[in-house]
């Protein structure tokens, strides 16, 4: 049948120019060294001072999250493409996934006297490893082993009596640098590989 | 299902084929548009991979349509055009491909 032999390689050719635009959230790897700085300088200062630590993950955090979506906007703009809406579900992750998993902890630690102090934050990596490892499930699959990690490294941390935070920082940075190599070999391959 | 039952299922999903879409340069743009808020002529090009002249002549059949529509802007002094797909072209699309999907298997039964 000839109109469906058509149909079928109609359908090859938008499956091909579909498959030549790499999913959103896995075009770029900037943002991973962005945050990778951010947690090893973040978390070190948490091991020097606390009150300073807490300060610059908020502060900070909030600057590369703008940082990030100004470059991801003009990345858009460069490779011709907008699209609103997956780039607000992303923020929407990482906004609220972060955002919760600093809320609640200290709600429940306003409450609960125990769970005051480095078991707060213990809980808040905990929670942040979770928002890491949905963002492997959903986008982008380095992070199925990264979220663990962290979880495991918050789990972890009261054991190391020297500069406990700052391990940690190290370690979810150099996950964090991995999975941008990552993303930046799989995108280079996909180039390579391009249908024609 | 008998050969006739299966023949006058073909037939129908051919009619409900779209035929504006059937050319694949304007479902292949269409697809992408509805995966993006907007996208440039550059980038429809090297995605479909496709000339200037028939891409913009397939862009114009569609924008005459009102499946697309196209805003103009100018970067460093050259003109992008941007492309976005409509509320009608997206219900065109979504039943263009359900029919697509019917005739593809009507004929594997």
């Amino acid at each position: 049948m000839t109109d469906v032999q058509q149909v079928k390689d109609d359908l090859q050719f938008v499956r091909q120019a579909v498959d030549r635009r790499p999913p959103v959230g896995r075009d770029h790897a900037l943002r991973y060294y962005w945050w990778a700085a951010y947690v090893l300088i973040g978390y070190f200062l948490l091991d020097i001072n606390p009150v300073w630590g807490s300060w610059f993950l908020m502060i900070a955090g909030l600057v590369v999250m703008a940082v990030i979506g100004m470059h991801a906007k003009r990345r858009g703009q460069i490779i011709g493409e907008i699209d609103r809406v997956q780039n607000r579900r992303n923020m929407l992750h990482w906004a609220g996934g972060i955002f919760a998993a600093v809320f609640f902890p200290n709600l429940l630690a306003g409450v609960v006297p125990a769970l005051r102090g480095p078991v707060c934050g213990q809980i808040e990596v905990l929670m942040i490893g979770m928002v890491y490892f949905m963002w492997g499930v959903h986008v982008d699959k380095t992070f199925l082993w990264l979220g663990p990690i962290m979880m495991l490294g918050g789990a972890l941390v009261g054991f190391v009596p020297h500069y406990p935070w700052t391990w940690l920082g190290a370690l979810i940075a150099v996950g964090l640098v991995v999975a941008g190599i990552l993303v930046q070999r799989k995108l280079a391959r996909d180039l390579a590989v391009q249908p024609q | 299902m008998s050969r006739a039952v299966e023949q006058v299922g073909a037939a129908r999903s051919l009619d409900q084929l779209d035929p504006l879409l059937q050319h694949r340069t304007r479902l292949g743009g269409m697809v992408l548009l509805s995966g993006a808020d907007a996208m440039t002529f550059s980038r429809l090009r090297e995605l479909l991979r496709e000339t200037d002249g028939n891409l913009g002549a397939q862009l114009r059949k569609l924008e005459g349509a009102q499946y697309i529509t196209v805003r103009k802007e100018f970067a460093d002094r050259k003109p992008v055009s941007w492309y976005s797909i409509t509320p009608v072209g997206r219900r065109a699309l979504k039943a263009h491909l359900a029919a697509m999907e019917s005739l593809v298997k009507a004929a594997k039964v």
